[in-house]
């Protein structure tokens, strides 16, 4: 069996702020539907975005055995390579990013350039963040990844982390703590009729999370030879780390408090005890999960 | 990386002025001259040279291809008819290239300064010049003989080629000491024991593959070791399609796990399988009547438990099968061995009925497996004594053995001996071999044979005296001996000890002065014999390469290095034989000791390439010619040539061996007693005219079953070097090419029953202890192991040797464990042979 | 163009690692890195055991999961069907190991063949060290082969992947494979499966034959006939 495992944590860490700022450029757009209330949300979900991805590409990079050769995947390419998709989609949405953070800092955002960038650069990050998914899920011989559900996994999980750690700084940095009329409606939603319940869109996005991810582990576990062994090595291996960290702590706490907070109002807030608490663990669980699927989805299965 | 085609003359010129210091080392290749100073940087397609390999006994022919001056390859030599068919040879030859550029080779001559000798102790080694070393030793020679007590010097032999008559042979006559101790009783000695008693042939068996139709090997394992493994793997997809395979072996090795039938037998049983079979055969009247003979009649009364009256027998070719049946066959039945053995009775049918169908094609492969154990000699003519019953000895398909080899002796040291020599070599050899319980009966002869681990309790009991000097070649009885420790001790005592090794070697830490030398595949002078796939063959050894360092060749530059010495100090004796040897082409005096060297391989080899000189096989037209080839091929082995006259008492092939007979009531005699007091001293069973017979006896185990529960069982790698391929990467590497076995580790394989017992799994640190020993090892549970026995590889464990085959080199920790550090030292005494096989010692194990 | 191919005969194979140690010889591969390797398995309860060993190397795939991942196209198909790797080009990613099933592309991770640039002796003045004896070769090690160097780096610089090449620098010069030419029981055969009379078309029409990971997809092209 080969257990050496090529891509490490800094792989790890690049697919998983990629996906944060993915996940953060959706928000800033989504959150652009309703209205002028949001653009402090909206600046620092726009802010974070080509930061994040921008941070994991340079793990990305130092992880490379030959790290300044990292440009020529600009002119040398692989039309069937995911990787080289990656690169150009990264570059693009990276590129779409910074200028719709300048756009959305300058107020800019909403008519002509804005509005091109906001369509565009909302495809990209779509595309980035299945991207990260097929990354994995295009090698036949990995038996975890090879599937349609791991690219939901990884997208739906990027979402997560993206809105999480924009809750997260929002709340944690005074000057960007919106309102309480704002946090109240950013939050509970309901008698404000189109406001942006954040609780709601957590509990939809975990939801989505935990029937996919145990859809993916029921299929491994009633699968061929080489998905029942994988799966076996990953809860003998990870299993502490998965059922606690990935699963527990990073889909089933969020969502059941995202469900109390649905319920109050005021626990409910953005800025909250509660919510900055569901952020942060939806942050760590996120992290451990796609860990721990990189690295027990690279152990070989003995061929003979 | 960039190359650039160095000048390799630049650092032969270096070594050169080294070697010019102490006698002048000629290049053999004028070649490498012509590079100098050109500016050519293209890459130099290379040359493949001739040589041989000694990693194993095979003595492949081999060739090397060196590249502007560097060892790149080695390939078998194509002009090899007999084991090197097109270019083979088996993965140990690759490793030589790691060897021979090993780091942790030994660059010039060293003493030591610490005058405290131990395995912990730092010898504090500094280098020395060869002048320096040569002169110590000469001085320490010419004491001796001023004290008239030359014979306390011992020559040990260790890897040898046949130039080992110079400093094996001649010089230590000269000198005036009888004992050139081999190594010979570490391997082969018991295994010839079986051959010698039953068809008067003292030697290992070719064997005739291509025509074979049924094979049982009794411990052998062609595929991976001796005697001609890479004719083995060649043929023996072939062998396979054509004839059934079966192996008697205790643990599972690759040609048991190819063959048709693997019986694992309980180490030490093997004769009672031996004898049981031939009881099938000869009651189900399955024996070869043509050469064995047959009731005057026709009609078989060989039934159990009758005896028979050897009137109604008229053999042919073979003497004694009816005494044989009645002494002992006649209650040797498949039940009664399946209780002794292990194996089932129908197995033990099946497979002596298939082989005795099978005559005269049908091959009994004896080994050192069956044979090395303390009562392992008349299981050896047990099994050997199949061959007889089936008729496959010297015949098509059979057990064959070589042609003769057209090489000239040097000549005699007689004349050269002085009186204080001819004084010296009488005594007694210090071996012990001949005493009373150490027959050593090599070819008949009482004492004859060597008893090379018996030289520790020499040196440390001092009898029959004591040793004062010692000078060993490319040996390392500090780990290769059982009983290992005592080897510690006797070279503690030892005052002064000369090694002439490779690498800093176990034996080596203990020597007072190491010499490097040349290695045996790419540096040296020499020539070996051997044969496989019924053709015999002479190889050259050939220096391909300019030496790593300032090595010499061991048989023959280093003896006239201190002949010359001598000379000058007034002992002239050993120079002026030495120059007797004259080069056979031009007559000239060998003026140095490359010359010398030459002179001597060229003397000894001269009927082949001497087109004056007659001789069958391959042609040459000359010296050069000869070198060129590397490799000279006898004719396909001419069958049946013994049958007129084995060479036997009886001139037949003895199942009632008149021979062995012979031979113990005249070494009886010689100690005024009896054949049977013989037998008790050297721990046998039998009494009465058994012990001319192959019969059963009882295994012969160190340690209570309840103390020591398991049986250990040890065996060869692959991938051994005998022992000296442990510092090389690619062996660590690969070192899972043997059954069962770990990459960079040094497992104990143990049944899972037995694991799960005592709470083992694979990778557990473990200590293995028997009643002489103990090692440190790694556990690892594997099904290819017998229940109750415990089978570990031998080979690592070195504690020296250098930094890959030691965990630490300088802090002495070994990687793994020395099975002879457990095994006692205890001897099949009639071939004088060590023991390592039969489960000569129990064990315990002890997780750590 | 020729479709090169491998066949290895199980039943003529004597696992004995010459191939292996051999390819390390001919390819100049580092410590830990394997180009040719095996797996052996040992199956049953005594005394009915089963021990096995098939001898491995790149498959040289026709839909090669390495040469669709790369993202550079240092991976590549040549017009031989062999599967060879350009270190010019290789950035280190190390997709092509990550999508490879069968475990025979290595990642350089650290400066190959360190023993020969260790300076440390077994004993001091006495014996030698890696880097001096590197340093009187003048070559990366002693027995370094050039002529790896003929289509491919000699010795593969840190940083990025190497596997074998179905000794590609030897087939241009009409010679097979080293493991080919240095089995001692001649178990592999090379050849063009393109070729309706090459041995290797020969062998696959008399004998049943697997491969490994069949079920990938990859269409390997090293192929297993008969039982060890």
């Amino acid at each position: 069996m080969n257990s050496f495992v090529p891509w490490d944590i800094r792989v790890t860490i690049d697919l998983f702020l990629g996906g944060v700022g993915v996940g953060a450029f959706l928000l800033a757009l989504f959150a652009a539907a309703f209205g002028e209330s949001y653009r402090l949300l909206r600046k620092t979900a726009a802010v974070i975005s080509p930061v994040a991805v921008c941070m994991g590409l340079l793990f990305l990079i130092f992880e490379l055995g030959r790290p300044e050769r990292f440009i020529t995947t600009l002119f040398r390419n692989n039309p069937a390579s995911v990787m080289s998709w990656g690169v150009y989609l990264q570059a693009g949405f990276v590129i779409l990013a910074v200028v719709y953070a300048v756009l959305v800092l300058q107020q800019k955002d909403e008519e002509g350039l804005g509005g091109l960038v906001k369509w565009l650069g909302g495809l990209f990050a779509v595309g980035v963040g299945l991207y990260h998914g097929f990354l994995l899920s295009s090698n036949a011989s990995a038996a975890l990844w090879n599937n349609g559900a791991l690219p939901v996994i990884f997208f739906v999980s990027s979402v997560l982390s993206g809105i999480a750690l924009v809750v997260l700084v929002n709340a944690v940095i005074p000057a960007h703590v919106t309102t309480a009329e704002t946090a109240a409606e950013t939050a509970a939603g309901g008698e404000t009729g189109s406001a942006f319940n954040l609780n709601l869109v957590n509990i939809i996005l975990l939801a989505v999370e935990l029937l996919t991810v145990f859809a993916w582990m029921f299929t491994m576990a009633r699968g061929n030879e080489n998905m029942v062994f994988n799966l076996q090595y990953l809860l003998a291996n990870y299993g502490t780390q998965w059922w606690l960290g990935a699963v527990v702590v990073g889909l089933v706490l969020p969502l059941v408090f995202s469900i109390y907070g649905l319920q109050s109002a005021k626990k409910g807030q953005v800025g909250s005890t509660l919510t900055t608490v569901t952020a942060v663990l939806i942050l760590i669980g996120g992290f451990v999960l796609k860990n721990v699927i990189l690295a027990a989805g690279q152990v070989n299965y003995p061929l003979f | 990386m960039k190359l650039s085609r160095r000048s390799f003359i630049k650092a032969s010129v270096a070594t050169g002025v080294i070697a010019a210091g102490a006698g002048g080392t000629k290049p053999m290749l004028q070649a490498l001259a012509e590079n100098s100073g050109k500016e050519n940087k293209q890459v130099s397609e290379g040359e493949w040279r001739p040589t041989v390999c000694q990693g194993c006994t095979t003595w492949c022919a081999v060739q090397v291809k060196v590249v502007n001056g560097r060892a790149v390859k080695v390939r078998g030599n194509p002009h090899s008819k007999a084991n090197n068919h097109d270019g083979k040879v088996c993965p140990r030859a690759h490793l030589s290239l790691q060897q021979v550029y090993d780091p942790d080779r030994i660059k010039t001559p060293m003493k030591r300064t610490n005058p405290k000798k131990g395995r912990n102790e730092d010898p504090q080694f500094v280098p020395i010049t060869w002048d320096e070393a040569i002169d110590e030793i000469a001085e320490k020679f010419l004491e001796l003989r001023k004290n008239n007590e030359p014979h306390k010097f011992v020559l040990m032999r260790g890897r040898y080629t046949y130039l080992r008559e110079i400093l094996y042979g001649a010089f230590p006559k000269l000198i005036g000491s009888p004992n050139s101790i081999s190594h010979s009783a570490l391997c082969a000695e018991a295994e010839k024991f079986g051959s010698y008693y039953t068809e008067h042939y003292w030697g290992y068996r070719d064997y005739d593959l291509r025509n074979t139709r049924y094979v049982i090997l009794w411990g052998a394992d062609p595929l991976a070791s001796n005697r001609q493994v890479p004719h083995a793997m060649n043929v023996w997809g072939e062998v396979m399609d054509r004839a059934k395979v079966a192996v008697i072996d205790p643990r599972l090795s690759v040609t048991a796990a190819k063959a048709d039938e693997w019986l694992p037998v309980i180490p030490g049983e093997d004769g009672a399988l031996a004898t049981a079979m031939a009881h099938v055969i000869l009651t189900e009247g399955l024996w070869n009547k043509s050469f064995v003979g047959d009731f005057v009649d026709g009609v078989n009364r060989f039934k159990q438990g009758e005896t028979v009256d050897p009137e109604t027998f008229q053999e042919n070719l073979t003497y004694g099968l009816v005494r044989w049946w009645n002494l002992e066959l006649k209650d040797r039945t498949p039940q009664w061995a399946e209780q002794k053995a292990g194996i089932p009775a129908e197995q033990i049918i099946r497979v002596a009925r298939e082989f005795a169908e099978a005559a005269p094609k049908a091959i009994s492969w004896l080994s050192p497996g069956t044979s090395m154990q303390v009562r392992g000699g008349y299981a050896a003519m047990a099994a050997h004594a199949l061959n007889g019953l089936v008729g496959s000895v010297d015949n098509v398909g059979g057990t064959i053995r070589s042609a003769k080899y057209p090489t000239q002796a040097i000549p005699s040291v007689e004349p050269f001996m002085d009186d204080i020599a001819k004084a010296g070599n009488k005594h007694h050899k210090v071996d012990q071999r001949g005493y009373k319980e150490f027959p050593a009966l090599k070819k008949g002869k009482s004492g004859k044979g060597v008893v090379t681990n018996r030289l520790a309790d020499a040196i440390l009991d001092e009898d029959p005296y004591e040793v004062k000097m010692a000078i060993g070649y490319w040996n390392n009885f500090t780990f290769s001996c059982a009983g290992a420790s005592r080897w510690e001790k006797a070279l503690e005592k030892l005052p002064f000890f000369v090694h002439i090794t490779t690498h800093p070697s176990e034996m080596a830490m203990f020597a007072d002065i190491v010499l490097p030398a040349a290695h045996h595949l790419y540096e040296r002078l020499g020539y070996i014999e051997s044969k496989a796939n019924t053709i015999s063959y002479i190889a050259m050894n050939q220096r391909v390469i300019e030496p790593v360092w300032d090595v010499r060749i061991d048989e023959t530059e280093i003896p006239w290095m201190i002949a010359e010495k001598l000379a000058e100090k007034g002992f002239t004796n050993v120079l002026d034989y030495f120059k007797s040897i004259k080069d056979p082409e031009t007559g000239k005096t060998p003026t140095n000791s490359w010359e010398f060297s030459e002179y001597v391989l060229k003397t000894m080899t001269q009927p082949i390439w001497d087109p004056a000189i007659k001789t069958e096989g391959d042609q040459f037209s000359g010296w050069e010619e000869f070198k060129k080839v590397g490799i000279w091929n006898s004719e396909p082995y001419k069958f049946r040539n013994k049958w007129k006259d084995f060479g036997t008492k009886t001139g037949k092939f003895e199942f009632y061996s008149e021979t062995l007979k012979a031979a113990l009531e005249h070494h009886a005699e010689k100690h005024n007693t009896n054949v049977d007091d013989i037998m008790k001293v050297t721990k046998y069973q039998a009494r009465g005219e058994l012990a001319f017979v192959p019969h059963y006896e009882e295994p012969f185990r160190w340690g209570d079953e309840k103390e020591y529960p398991f049986i250990f069982v040890e065996h060869r790698s692959r991938l051994n070097r005998e022992a000296r391929s442990a510092n090389c990467q690619w062996y660590q590497e690969f070192k899972d090419v043997d059954p069962g076995d770990e990459r960079w580790d040094d497992v104990a394989k143990i049944n899972p029953v037995d694991a799960g017992k005592l709470g083992l799994k694979t990778g557990d640190k473990i200590r293995l202890k028997s009643p002489t020993g103990e090692i440190e090892c790694t556990a690892k549970v594997w099904e290819g192991v017998r229940p109750g026995t415990i089978v570990k590889c031998y080979g690592q464990g070195h504690w020296a040797y250098g930094r890959i085959a030691a965990k630490d080199f300088k802090k002495r920790m070994p990687r793994g464990g020395n099975n002879n550090e457990l095994l006692p030292a205890d001897y099949e005494r009639l071939s004088g042979s060590t023991v390592r096989h039969g489960g000569v010692t129990r064990v315990k194990v002890e997780k750590l | 163009m020729p479709n090169y191919a491998m066949v290895i005969d199980l039943h003529k194979c004597a696992g004995c690692g010459a191939c292996a140690i051999a390819c390390k010889n001919e390819n100049n591969v580092p410590e830990g890195i394997y180009w040719a390797n095996y797996i052996h398995r040992t199956r049953g309860k005594f005394p009915n055991v089963r021990y096995e060993f098939i001898p491995t190397l790149c498959n040289h795939c026709e839909e090669a999961p390495c040469v669709k991942a790369c993202p550079v196209g240092a991976m590549h198909k040549d017009e031989n069907g062999l599967t060879l790797h350009d270190p010019s080009k290789c950035i280190g990613c190390k997709a092509c190991v990550v999508a490879d099933p069968y475990g025979v592309i290595y990642f350089n991770e650290e400066k190959p063949h360190e023993f020969w640039y260790d300076k440390e002796e077994a004993i001091e003045k006495i014996t030698s060290s890696g880097q001096e004896m590197g340093k009187n070769y003048d070559v990366p090690f002693p027995y370094y082969n050039p002529d790896r160097a003929k289509t491919y780096a000699g010795v593969r610089p840190k940083g990025v992947v190497e596997k074998c090449t179905m000794c590609d620098h030897r087939i241009k010069e009409g010679k097979v494979p080293y493991c080919v030419y240095s089995c001692p029981s001649g178990a592999r055969v090379f050849g063009d499966l393109d070729d309706p009379n090459s041995e290797v078309n020969k062998l696959l029409n008399q004998y049943s034959y697997f491969r490994l990971g069949e079920n990938f997809g990859t269409k390997p092209k090293v192929f297993y006939i008969r039982e060890f």
